[in-house]
């Protein structure tokens, strides 16, 4: 009952904070982008962190009160509400901010109505996803060219419908149908949303008609279109239209085709790079690739070596492992990480401080800590204490857990979203 | 590859359930490698449960990317030796690229390939280095082998968010 009170009132504070978010975001989109509700924005966001049966209303309210029943029922709910609002702030917990921005512009964050209906289906075909991603990685990159606040709300309805069906992993062949029609539904928006490309356009239109032939070359009309339209363009002599991209030259650049395609090939690397950047924590400052790929390696070693530690963990805790696989696959964590893996990006963080101060032996670090954690170890040191064992773990996340999130989400909500998210990987 | 490059940003978006299928993934792969009812070794164990997350993890990503399918070639085929080598090929490439390093810097210093100047040589050099670099991450990456750099980073990209909604998804399984 008292978990049930907190709950509310922390959910509505955060609501509150978890409101202005979204909005600031808004804020850089045209108008007619913002005209969506913003309660309609949240509430895509947490359909997508939750199952569909648990998170089926559409007011944020009700969403709340929904999951803050459930919660006292379940006696694990204090996760449940964290992620009402944490969508707006975890959904970017393991997002680096960078990606949220980019996100944003390209709309790929479920805003827009359809989304909501979208989030409901699981699993979705291979084949879908695939144009989903192809689509959402041409949105991405286009956007990352340009600052696509024209071309959010168009993105955003499109986007929407493809993303949130897909939201299973699959990113497949880019299929040139895909990514064609997202140019087409692009190009037309475009159009209307800028003066200043107009001229460009004809030679937009005629790129919409190409089939690239090479791999991963889809990108390159947005991106030259981008640049282009910076730079002013000098025409190019690229070959025929139907197998080639269309590239052009840049003002004072050679038009050999040689030097073009390895243009191409650059700008594709940095594009590339500049993602890894965002998605390896503590790498905005670096610069160049031999470092920027040596914090790749440091990561990507890390987390193999993240995951030896759990299994080697999963091992020793075999007893009950038996116990609880029969349990999990029947029952209720697999229904949990809908519920509470809106707050995984959360609970993963409110335990990594617990995992040190419990088991360091069996830790061993990545690269640095992110500035986030610090917040969350002092509040459960503060809340807790030094607990050992696994077992105690989940109870003491248990009892403090309102009371933590009441005190996490101010720092949250202020700057922390901008801070880096996707460091939870280093915790450990 | 284009794909690869915003599916980290609709993955984390639905990594819920991206999440949700390696965890189920993997509970179906423990119980179905019988990890829970017999007696096995401390290692083998280990070994098992791994083999399983890994397992869990390239299904749950599907056959796209290029890591996932040779992720699952290697645990069909080559298990045991891919084991056997993940490990000292870490050790081994890092040490290695920083002695080769330091060794090509000392040669090329005084000796640039075909131009005279200082600057040259500092590019050579930086091209070396992500050469080296890049190397390494092949052997990283599953599947890396093949690529040239610009998919391989694409991989990189969509291999390094995987792992770490595996190792959340694993973190939930062993934390509750």
């Amino acid at each position: 009952m008292d978990m049930n009170e907190s709950n509310e009132k922390g959910m509505e504070s955060n609501a509150s904070s978890g409101a202005g978010i979204p909005v600031e975001w808004q804020c850089q989109f045209s108008a007619a982008y913002a005209s969506c509700p913003p309660a309609q924005q949240h509430a895509p966001m947490m359909d997508s962190f939750a199952s569909a049966g648990l998170w089926a209303s559409t007011s944020q309210a009700m969403a709340f009160s929904d999951v803050s029943t459930m919660s006292a029922a379940r006696g694990r709910g204090f996760l449940a509400p964290v992620p009402g609002f944490l969508p707006q702030s975890l959904g970017h917990f393991p997002v680096d901010s960078g990606f949220i921005e980019r996100a944003a512009r390209a709309s790929c964050f479920g805003g827009g109505g359809g989304v909501m209906g979208a989030y409901a289906g699981f699993g979705a075909a291979d084949q879908t996803m695939n144009n989903a991603f192809s689509g959402s990685s041409e949105a991405l990159l286009d956007h990352q060219r340009k600052n696509g606040n024209e071309k959010a709300e168009p993105e955003l309805g499109r986007n929407g419908h493809d993303d949130v069906p897909s939201s299973e992993v699959a990113g497949g062949d880019c299929s040139s149908k895909g990514t064609s029609d997202s140019k087409k539904r692009r190009r037309p928006n475009e159009m209307g949303a800028d003066q200043v490309q107009s001229s460009h356009l004809p030679a937009d239109s005629a790129n919409e008609s190409v089939h690239s032939k090479d791999k991963g070359e889809e990108s390159s009309p947005a991106t030259t279109t981008g640049k282009s339209k910076g730079k002013g363009a000098k025409e190019t002599s690229e070959s025929q239209k139907e197998e080639y991209i269309h590239v052009r030259a840049r003002r004072g650049q050679a038009t050999n085709s040689h030097s073009l395609a390895e243009r191409l090939r650059r700008e594709k690397i940095s594009e590339r790079m500049k993602l890894l950047q965002d998605l390896v924590p503590g790498c905005s400052k670096v610069t160049g690739k031999a470092v920027m790929l040596d914090e790749i390696i440091n990561y990507v070693q890390s987390l193999q070596r993240q995951v030896e530690f759990l299994s080697m963990k999963l091992a020793t805790v075999n007893p009950r492992l038996d116990l609880n696989i029969e349990g999990l696959l029947s029952k209720d964590l697999l229904r949990f990480p809908g519920v509470s893996s809106s707050s995984i990006g959360f609970s993963p963080e409110m335990m990594h401080p617990q995992l040190q101060l419990s088991q360091p032996g069996l830790i061993q670090g990545g690269a640095a800590g992110m500035a986030n954690p610090d917040v969350f170890r002092r509040i459960i040191h503060a809340q807790l204490g030094a607990k050992d064992g696994s077992q105690q773990m989940p109870h003491a996340l248990n009892g403090s857990f309102s009371d933590v999130t009441q005190m996490a989400y101010p720092s949250l909500g202020s700057q922390d979203l901008s801070i880096r998210p996707s460091q939870d990987g280093f915790q450990m | 590859m284009l794909m690869y490059a915003s599916p980290s940003l609709s993955m984390l978006q639905g990594s819920k359930q991206f999440k949700h299928a390696i965890l189920k993934n993997l509970l179906l792969g423990l119980r179905k490698g019988g990890v829970a009812s017999r007696d096995m070794s401390f290692h083998e164990r280990k070994n098992a449960i791994r083999h399983a997350a890994d397992a869990a993890l390239a299904t749950a990503r599907g056959v796209a990317p290029c890591w996932s399918r040779s992720l699952t070639a290697e645990l069909s085929h080559g298990r045991h030796l891919r084991h056997a080598k993940s490990r000292p090929s870490e050790c081994k490439s890092r040490s290695k690229m920083v002695c080769k390093n330091k060794i090509l810097r000392r040669s090329l210093r005084p000796r640039p390939k075909s131009k005279a100047t200082a600057k040259a040589a500092r590019v050579v050099v930086a091209r070396t280095m992500v050469r080296r670099r890049a190397r390494a991450l092949r052997e990283i990456v599953p599947g890396g082998r093949g690529m040239d750099e610009c998919t391989l980073l694409g991989e990189t990209l969509d291999y390094a968010v995987s792992l770490k909604a595996q190792v959340d998804a694993m973190q939930l399984l062993c934390y509750c």
